[in-house]
């Protein structure tokens, strides 16, 4: 990994059409602004993590049929 | 086209309705081709099958079956990545959990696969609504639209 150190207002370039600003620093947190063209994802890793569980969790029953489920569901 | 499924047995479909998800399912990302299995006429869910591992399978739901005011705006980068569907041609859905009592079963709202049903392109995308929650109780939802029907 390359860890880079920055003060704040300094930012990094990412290709040439991402930029990563240090918005400011705050004891143990800091603000962090992103400038990246529209077709570009960005989102906390947390709610990345959470959703990559909740699918593996979705991926890994076994314990029921749908049949059981429309019985609960009557449509 | 047949495929032998670990929870289904051999199916057969036809090859003009694979869908391609080309960034895999969050979590799954080798994998990006599926069918869509079940009887929507009897039921309210379906089965996401993956034609490339015959264990992975998804249980999905249309968010609009048990949430009547539900509604997804889209990005621009999700349409672009989908090519550019006409809005009539955007089916959502939710992947379903199942825990050991079903009647807690959820949905996930925050992270809806969209597909474009033309083109049978498909993308796992993530919500920026806050009110789209990673784990929203069906039954409740379903008891709910139930109870403001009953006002009305």
């Amino acid at each position: 990994m390359l860890v880079l150190t920055r003060k704040k207002n300094q930012s990094i370039m990412i290709d040439d059409n991402i930029e990563i600003i240090v918005v400011d620093v705050k004891s143990d947190q800091v603000k962090i602004g992103i400038k990246a063209p529209k077709k570009v994802s960005v989102h906390r890793k947390e709610v990345y993590e959470e959703i990559q569980m909740e699918n593996k969790k979705a991926a890994t029953q076994n314990h029921f049929d749908l049949d059981e489920l429309n019985k609960i569901f009557k449509k | 086209m047949k495929y032998e499924t670990t929870r289904f047995g051999m199916v057969e479909f036809r090859d003009d309705t694979i869908i391609t998800f080309p960034e895999g399912i969050i979590g799954f990302e080798d994998f990006s081709r599926f069918v869509i299995l079940g009887n929507h006429d009897q039921s309210m869910f379906s089965w996401l099958q993956s034609i490339e591992d015959p264990s992975l399978a998804f249980v999905i739901i249309s968010p609009y079956e048990f949430k009547s005011d539900y509604s997804l705006t889209l990005e621009d980068k999700d349409l672009e990545k989908l090519e550019s569907p006409e809005s009539s041609q955007i089916v959502v859905y939710s992947i379903v959990v199942v825990p050991d009592d079903p009647k807690n079963m959820t949905a996930n709202l925050q992270a809806p696969l969209v597909i474009n049903a033309e083109k049978k392109i498909g993308r796992q995308i993530i919500s920026t609504n806050p009110r789209h929650c990673l784990r929203h109780n069906i039954l409740e939802e379903l008891n709910k639209s139930k109870e403001k029907k009953v006002q009305e």
